[in-house]
């Protein structure tokens, strides 16, 4: 394992480049030394002999500077030579005498220190820049890891700032023992046929040997990753950097996970919350009509030649009405279940919004008698992609909302539309409007307004049967309130819209 | 009650549907044979031949689409199938497969009765080869291929002709968008889209108001259906 980690981490194996990039450092000092000769040479007149080794110098010490210790002393060594050959006379003969010594030491000297110190100044400069990227990197890593709100995207984004910021190879595991799932893999990982499962006792992957790292918080053990790095790339990662990743990675999963668990709570907790309603709205929206039947009926059947024509035709009306609208509610409520059971067996066809809107408009006539219907048509050569029978409850529950809560003499509006490529269903009433408050809940399932008290439409069901209809097919639902004089509400459905096909003939 | 009264066949295995489907078409003058199963209804048929059948999908003891093959064989009768709301594709196979109409439930028995009469007139007019059709302010000449509304002439399309002449021909009832691909193109297209788009051009042509139309009623999924006199204020 030690020596894996070697490996991962690269700074034994692959020292990061110490010096700048760029020309060769021995052909540059080559060429300052060559520089230095000929400002040498042609100073040699004025300048006292002693004085003319000044430009090697600053050649040496440049070479030193910009590239460090071994350029400086190649740049030493040759201008030593060129010195003895151009320079010190007799020119161009090289003659050695201890007094030449001198020059060689001074040279080699000045080499020695200013390489040196150059040599610590890059490596330091070096290691800052390789501390700063890690960071950057890290930083990155760590917003990208809290954006992640799935276990399977926190473990995605790991592998990818592990592949990204350090060149590293990983596989990542969800630490539940009893089913353990590959989470996310590099490229790599994947065509070294990582399996779903991590074999902890045999840590080579087609050939591959990986470090096995579990991904640990405080609460214990939340996953488990395999890292390997190429041997031959140049990885800037250090084992901090990798520590430091993989111990985010570990705290972003465990948040993610902790998410999960919560909402899951949330949701058997709204299931329950929503089978208590589901019972008292049953309890309501069918005794009631059930109740009003049976009592009509019976009373029909026990006194039916003491009442008179009007009294019997009243009772019997009664009974045709809540039937229908226990038929309405059943309705709904198995639209509702049909819903919920998944979107995935919805029908889908090519649906003329303005044919639905009439024909849903054509079906509630007899509900709506006696409000003057407005129609405003102006889309054309539009269609939606729906359920035409699921689309059609979704309006004639809008309908049957505008009948029950407007007065007769008003007026309804129904427009069908097409806006920013979307086509829009609208249907505005004048009745009393929904409220602020009401207008965040009038879709939630069985929920009654407080214009409801007093109405027995039994259309808690009915917008929320829309709203999920709407939404099923890409669509959204709202209500603007008030939309005439303070009064009114207009419920407008938004659907993805598409060209209708052209027919010539 | 004569012979001369016509007679209903009623399938369903629900015995408090057939009790009141019974005591009110008796009411209304029609003679009523029930059964509760398939098997009872197709021994019905071969002894009694009905003049109109009413038959739910959903009885036990045979697919719905394999009564109307099974009656098909035996009898000519126009079938009106009972269904649930949520089995358009039951009732499309329904209709293709030779019934003449649907009605879902739970229906109002005056709409019911208003199919049976529709069936009933139009068993009546198959048999002797009606020429031409009028209702609801519209008239087709089947012979002379002449289309009025409220006396006036319209000019339609050969195609739109085909198709309204599809309708008229089986006014009151539902004509499926597949039996009017087949109207109008024979089989060769089967995008019901053209449906759509044509019967748009026809009520511009034919409705007084094509976003309100009265005349060519659209049934949701299935395909769309003819108003006759019958139902005008229904």
């Amino acid at each position: 394992m030690k020596r894996v980690n070697e490996d991962i981490l690269g700074i034994t194996a692959h020292p990061v480049p110490t010096f700048r990039a760029g020309p060769n450092p021995y052909l540059v000092a080559m060429l300052l030394v060559f520089v230095a000769t000929l400002i040498s040479v042609a100073t040699v007149w004025w300048l006292a002999p002693r004085n003319l080794s000044l430009p090697f110098i600053v050649a040496i010490v440049l070479s030193g500077v910009w590239y460090g210790l071994r350029p400086a002393l190649a740049a030493a060594v040759v201008a030593f030579l060129s010195y003895n050959f151009f320079v010190v006379a007799p020119p161009l003969a090289f003659k050695f005498e201890p007094v030449s010594l001198i020059a060689v030491a001074g040279f080699l000297t000045a080499a020695l220190v200013v390489g040196a110190m150059a040599g610590q100044l890059s490596d330091h400069a070096n290691a800052i820049n390789d501390q700063l990227r890690r960071l950057t990197t890290l930083l990155a890593a760590s917003r990208d890891l809290s954006a992640a709100t799935t276990v399977p995207d926190v473990a995605q984004s790991l592998a990818h700032h592990l592949k990204s910021g350090g060149n590293v190879e990983a596989a990542i595991w969800s630490a539940a023992a009893d089913e353990q799932q590959l989470l996310a893999a590099t490229e790599a990982a994947t065509a070294a046929g990582v399996g779903p499962a991590a074999n902890l006792k045999s840590p080579v992957l087609s050939g591959i040997t990986a470090d096995f790292r579990g991904l640990r918080t405080v609460r214990g053990d939340v996953g488990l990753a395999a890292v390997w790095a190429d041997r031959n790339a140049v990885t800037p990662a250090s084992r901090d950097w990798l520590e430091a990743l993989l111990q985010l990675g570990a705290i972003a999963l465990d948040r993610a996970s902790l998410a999960e668990d919560v909402s899951e709570a949330r949701l058997v907790a709204d299931r329950e919350g929503l089978r208590t309603t589901l019972l008292s709205s049953l309890s309501h929206d069918l005794r009631t009509p059930i109740a009003t039947i049976l009592a009509s009926a019976s009373s029909l059947a026990e006194y039916d030649s003491r009442f008179d024509v009007a009294t019997r035709r009243e009772l019997l009306n009664t009974i045709q009405e809540q039937a229908e609208r226990l038929n309405r509610y059943v309705a709904n409520l198995l639209d509702m279940t049909r819903l919920e059971s998944g979107a995935l067996d919805l029908k889908r066809v090519l649906v003329d919004p303005v044919e639905a809107m009439t024909s849903a408009l054509e079906h509630s006539r007899r509900r709506l008698a006696g409000r003057r219907i407005e129609r405003v048509f102006t889309a054309s050569h539009v269609m939606i992609s729906v359920d035409p029978v699921l689309i059609e409850q979704a309006l004639l529950n809008i309908l049957e909302n505008a009948a029950e809560f407007s007065p007769p003499g008003s007026v309804i509006r129904a427009s069908v539309s097409l806006e920013n490529g979307e086509a829009v269903l609208a249907i505005a009433d004048q009745g009393p409007g929904v409220s602020a408050k009401e207008r965040l809940q009038i879709f939630d399932k069985f929920f009654r307004g407080q214009a409801d008290r007093g109405h027995d439409g039994g259309v808690g069901l009915g917008l929320a049967v829309t709203k999920g209809v709407v939404e099923a097919f890409g669509g959204r639902i709202d209500v603007e309130s008030p939309v005439w004089e303070g009064r009114g509400a207009r419920f407008v459905i938004r659907l993805p819209a598409r060209q209708a096909m052209e027919v010539n003939e | 009650m004569t012979d001369s009264n016509p007679h209903v066949l009623v399938i369903d295995d629900e015995p408090p549907i057939l009790r009141v489907l019974k005591s009110t078409l008796v009411t209304s003058g029609l003679k009523v044979t029930t059964a509760t199963t398939a098997a009872a209804a197709l021994q019905s048929v071969a002894q009694a031949a009905p003049d109109v059948i009413v038959l739910d999908l959903g009885l036990p003891d045979m697919d719905g689409k394999q009564v109307i093959q099974s009656l098909r064989e035996w009898t000519e009768a126009p079938v009106v199938v009972l269904s649930a709301r949520h089995d358009e594709e039951e009732r499309i196979a329904a209709l293709d497969l030779g019934a003449d109409d649907y009605i879902t439930k739970p229906f109002h028995m005056g709409e019911l009765q208003a199919r049976l009469r529709t069936a009933l007139r139009h068993a009546e007019r198959r048999g002797r080869g009606a020429s031409t059709y009028s209702g609801h302010g519209l008239e087709v000449d089947f012979e002379r291929r002449l289309v009025k509304v409220l006396g006036q002439e319209v000019s339609l399309t050969r195609k739109e002709y085909e198709l309204l002449c599809c309708l008229a021909r089986h006014a009151g009832q539902v004509v499926t968008h597949q039996q009017l691909l087949a109207a109008g193109w024979g089989g060769t297209i089967t995008d019901t889209q053209f449906v759509r788009v044509y019967i748009g051009q026809i009520r511009q042509k034919l409705e007084a108001d094509s976003s309100a139309p009265v005349l060519i009623l659209t049934e949701p999924g299935i395909g769309y259906r003819l108003r006759t006199d019958d139902e005008a204020n229904l």
